[in-house]
């Protein structure tokens, strides 16, 4: 997907597209409102692994607020190291 | 005849078009009289790319940037996690071997920048000899210029590829329980709990489960209740009320409204379910989209919403995840560089990426769960 929204707006272009309209519009209002889905750090795996398992633990019924105090303290000094 | 992106005057780029059947397809933009794209003839080009669907779109038309600049392109493509492991050893090295490289900015922004591997494009980007004038900032989205901007605002890439979280819904469950598309966090719960029927297998909310895949559902949550994982300072604020409460909206819609076994679900198996026509929402970026809409693949063919994430009780936001392009900072052709960027962000480029719905990388297989999709 562009990230020029005059690719996604311009009417030529969207005629070359199989996919429905309503997807294409969903782009453009998504660009209008777009922030950034993750933080910009250097152990992004490492966050995602941390905090990932703490959020599958929350579906099996865990505590959310405990869940994220246990990943945050196990996350801290990877961060730490990331930016010494 | 309208004119390309392009010069009009390099007759060979156009030929090339043409013999695309794109010139009615992928649309025209007014002529950049300008930029001289001959500037840098018979210099040559090292570019790495992301092997993917939009790393395949730029190899498949490099021949056209050949033509129109003279500038000899030796390009390679390389799996996502092979590419990544490649270009930070080159790069620590400080002798890389490419000149142009393609970038994930949601894993790799923060270590290019760190590194000091990316040249700093921002003079090029407002030199008219250089940039068309239809390359502007105000035609990307707030997201795009973040990634794109060191902390300093100098522009380090090129926005190259988006993926937008979205809802994907089943505008038929819906109808059935005489619902709309919901508007708040707090109507998608509602929503999600009225579409669920697990007596006839049917759930009104999936999205990823699995441990490391699903963390971006609930950032992308956090954005609703005005927060991120990191604050205004740079500290980790993953305990911060906003964050609290947009696990427990996650927890809450995967437990009561998603199916059994969504703990195990990473994208591809939301997806799966999706396409069944059993789920109410599916919330994923967007450009998983296009198996919704083939019959081969799905049973929601022309059922399909695709909805703006709902607000939260703070803000109404779009997670966005991309790719950029940059010209590394060890370059001795720097300038021959960016002119490639701008190529492969082009209108042109840009429409065939998106008439291609080649937006989203096939993720490489990671034993541990499809990594950094």
């Amino acid at each position: 997907m562009p990230f020029r929204q005059s690719i996604l707006e311009d009417a030529k272009v969207r005629e070359g597209v199989k996919m429905p309209a309503a997807w294409v519009d969903a782009v453009v209002a998504s660009g209008k409102i777009s922030q950034l889905a993750l933080p910009v750090i250097i152990p992004v795996t490492e966050f995602r692994d941390i905090y990932g398992v703490g959020l599958t633990n929350m579906i099996g019924g865990a505590d959310p607020a405990k869940e994220l105090e246990t990943a945050t303290a196990q996350f801290e000094p990877v961060l730490a190291r990331s930016e010494g | 005849m309208t004119s390309s992106f392009f010069t009009p005057t390099r007759r060979s780029f156009l030929a090339g078009s043409a013999a695309l059947g794109a010139a009615g397809l992928i649309g025209s933009r007014p002529a950049s009289a300008a930029v001289d794209w001959k500037r840098f003839a018979g210099t040559t080009l090292e570019v790495n790319l992301v092997k993917s669907p939009r790393g395949e779109t730029i190899l498949k038309y490099i021949s056209e940037f050949e033509a129109l600049t003279g500038i000899k392109v030796n390009a390679e493509a390389t799996p996502e996690q092979q590419q990544r492991q490649k270009t930070t050893i080159e790069l620590s090295s400080g002798r890389p071997s490419f000149d142009v490289v393609h970038l994930s900015y949601h894993v790799q922004k923060r270590q290019f920048e760190k590194g000091g591997w990316l040249a700093d494009l921002s003079g090029y980007f407002k030199d008219p000899s250089l940039t068309d004038p239809s390359l502007v900032e105000g035609d990307f989205a707030e997201a795009a210029l973040k990634f794109a901007k060191d902390a300093d605002g100098k522009l380090r890439t090129l926005p190259f590829s988006v993926d937008y979280w979205i809802v994907y819904w089943n505008k038929e469950l819906f109808e059935k329980k005489g619902l709309k598309y919901p508007t708040t966090f707090d109507e998608m719960v509602t929503a999600a709990e009225a579409l669920t029927d697990k007596s006839e297998g049917t759930y009104g909310f999936v999205a990823r489960g699995l441990k490391n895949a699903n963390t971006p559902v609930w950032t992308s949550f956090m954005l609703g209740y005005g927060a991120t994982p990191i604050d205004a300072s740079g500290k980790l604020a993953t305990t911060s009320e906003g964050a609290v409460e947009a696990a427990k909206l996650y927890q809450r819609l995967m437990s009561k409204s998603a199916p059994v076994g969504v703990s195990g679900f990473n994208w591809a198996e939301a997806q799966s379910a999706f396409l069944q026509g059993k789920i109410g929402m599916w919330f994923d970026g967007v450009g998983f989209a296009p198996p919704i809409e083939d019959p081969q693949k799905s049973r929601v063919v022309g059922k399909v919403g695709y909805g703006v994430m709902p607000a939260g009780p703070k803000a109404q936001a779009a997670a966005t995840t991309g790719d950029g392009i940059g010209v590394t900072a060890a370059s001795k052709n720097k300038e021959a560089a960016y002119l490639f960027c701008q190529w492969a962000i082009s209108h042109e480029m840009g429409a065939r990426l998106l008439q291609a719905g080649a937006g989203r990388a096939v993720p490489s297989v990671d034993p541990r769960g499809r990594k950094g999709t």
